[in-house]
């Protein structure tokens, strides 16, 4: 995949990631902001370097794990600051179904389901453009920031390398801090690449 | 010649017909589900039919909210909503919401009689773009259920073993030591009063020469047992290593700890039986301190009951001794 691709697959994924906002904005009743910082090569390990730098240091996160198949088959990781349960309860698409104080089990449903409806929308904000579909597995909560660096050291994998796609996941009035990374392994770039080939030479010819 | 192995034949889509699907969501081990827009129950495959107990033909076509009014229905519509507006699938997991539909495990024989758990996919049915409906999958996640409880309770027992002491059953030196580096840094912060008691079995080689190791073991159990029954529930007693043991008082001066020192000396003291024609007396040597501002933290208080206890033994045994500083350390 050459640079030019990867930058129309940049193009591409911001576009996505509009609709996705806007869908998201309807879902959650409040505005959301998708911003996409990069698509790059890049290996499992140094994903977990990113909560080494800036803000991520700083804090506590916590993460969930996502694998989705179909037309591309990968992973996605979305991880939070610690802040994001205490901003969570009084959203309004996300309802609490006991008492007034959210228990450990409804805060992660919560922490699970927003998960779930950003990296949907985030995923599909990639493959719609490509006239491709995918199915979601179940997510799963990773927990700490010790857990997710233990996970993604694992040796016993296929791959290594892949096509990352980061996107920064901001609430209007809240100020907790997210990202979604989603992986694509190897064997998924080429469908990429070949989507993308076919979308360009579609554009060229028209 | 070798015939060439003969090519698969793919079978036309035709040919596995509608039927034949509708036979695998009849069939197959998950719960499906179908639902309208509306909440119109449009499919409830045998699985549901046969753990719900209702048949398809008494809920296809209701409301699904209307024929299962203990549904979480303000959670479960906006679930459903969200399906029918992203267009994407939806998760609920057995860990945050133990079931949808309150059924029994299938399992009449081995189950343990609790709901079973359930692991639910929410798949939203696209056509021509739009989510015409929305199939909810729900997996039985009793196994995984059971067999995490099961860890749990495994981890719980093996954290409760790893600070008791196998043969008396009291805590053991581990837990004793970091007991009282606690109980130094909650006496110190709060200004309480704090007290050690070690004690240990007068002539213990005696009673394992002349009646043998099982019964010396007797012995150590007796006292363990003994000293669990004479201190207070908030005292802490362990078993310091082979006849030796110490006691924890948080809130106690030295004089009170030396009152609580007598009363375990007399009450081991009395004859006890040590297998059923073995009826068995021994004694006790004490040694009490009290946490002083200069007291050199967990290890020093263990120092200074054991030079009180060594007191002890060499005034005759059988005996409280409390630890002054000008007359031990000298």
């Amino acid at each position: 995949m050459d640079a030019e691709k990867l930058d129309a697959l940049q193009e591409l994924v911001n576009m996505g990631m509009g609709a996705a906002g806007a869908a998201l904005a309807q879902a959650l009743g409040t505005f959301v902001e998708l911003v996409v910082p990069g698509v790059d090569f890049t290996d499992r390990r140094s994903v977990a370097s990113l909560l080494d730098t800036g803000a991520w240091a700083k804090q506590d996160v916590e993460a969930v794990r996502q694998p989705f198949f179909g037309a591309f088959t990968g992973e996605t990781l979305m991880i939070f600051d610690e802040q994001v349960h205490a901003q969570l309860v009084d959203l309004p698409g996300c309802l609490v179904t006991s008492g007034d104080k959210p228990t450990t089990a409804e805060q992660h449903e919560l922490l699970l389901d927003l998960s779930n409806v950003v990296v949907g929308a985030c995923v599909n904000g990639i493959a719609e453009p490509l006239n491709e579909t995918v199915s979601f597995g179940a997510p799963t909560r990773l927990g700490d920031r010790a857990e997710v660096r233990a996970y993604l050291s694992r040796e016993a994998v296929a791959w290594h390398e892949g096509l990352i796609v980061n996107v920064d996941f901001r609430l209007e009035a809240r100020s907790f801090r997210s990202r979604v990374l989603i992986f694509l392994p190897e064997p998924s770039i080429h469908r990429i690449d070949h989507a993308v080939t076919k979308l360009l030479d579609g554009l060229a010819a028209s | 010649m070798a015939s060439q192995p003969a090519e698969a034949q793919p079978v036309a889509t035709d040919e596995l017909s509608s039927a034949l699907l509708a036979r695998l969501v009849e069939q197959v081990n998950v719960g499906i589900l179908t639902v309208a827009a509306d909440g119109t129950v449009l499919q409830w495959n045998r699985f549901l039919h046969a753990h719900t107990g209702v048949a398809p033909q008494d809920v296809v076509g209701s409301n699904l909210y209307e024929r299962f009014a203990e549904l979480p229905r303000a959670w479960l519509e906006q679930k459903l909503h969200r399906v029918f507006l992203l267009k994407n699938f939806a998760f609920t997991s057995w860990r945050q919401r133990p079931y949808l539909f309150r059924i029994h495990n299938h399992r009449p024989l081995t189950g343990s009689g609790e709901p079973m758990r359930q692991d639910c996919t929410f798949i939203p049915l696209v056509q021509d773009g739009e989510v015409k409906a929305v199939s909810i999958v729900i997996v039985d996640a009793t196994d995984t259920y059971e067999s995490q409880t099961r860890l749990n309770e495994t981890l719980a027992t093996l954290a409760a073993q790893s600070e008791r002491d196998g043969l008396t059953g009291i805590y053991n030196r581990r837990k004793l030591e970091q007991t009282l580096e606690a109980e130094v840094q909650r006496a110190t912060r709060y200004r309480t009063n704090l007290s050690v008691v070690m004690f240990d079995i007068d002539h213990f080689k005696r009673i394992n020469d002349t009646h043998g190791h099982l019964i010396g073991d007797e012995a150590i159990r007796h006292v363990a047992k003994r000293a669990l029954g004479i201190l207070r529930v908030t005292d802490f007693v362990a078993r310091y290593g082979g006849e030796e043991f110490v006691a924890i008082l948080p809130g106690e001066d030295v004089a009170h700890a030396a009152i609580a020192a007598e009363r375990l000396r007399s009450g081991v003291a009395k004859a006890f039986s040590a297998t059923a024609d073995l009826t068995l007396s021994l004694t006790i040597s004490l040694g009490v301190t009290g946490l002083r501002e200069d007291t050199n933290g967990a290890k020093g208080l263990l120092s200074e009951a054991d030079q009180a206890l060594y007191a002890s033994k060499k005034a005759g045994r059988d005996r409280v001794t409390v630890f002054t500083a000008a007359e031990m350390t000298s």
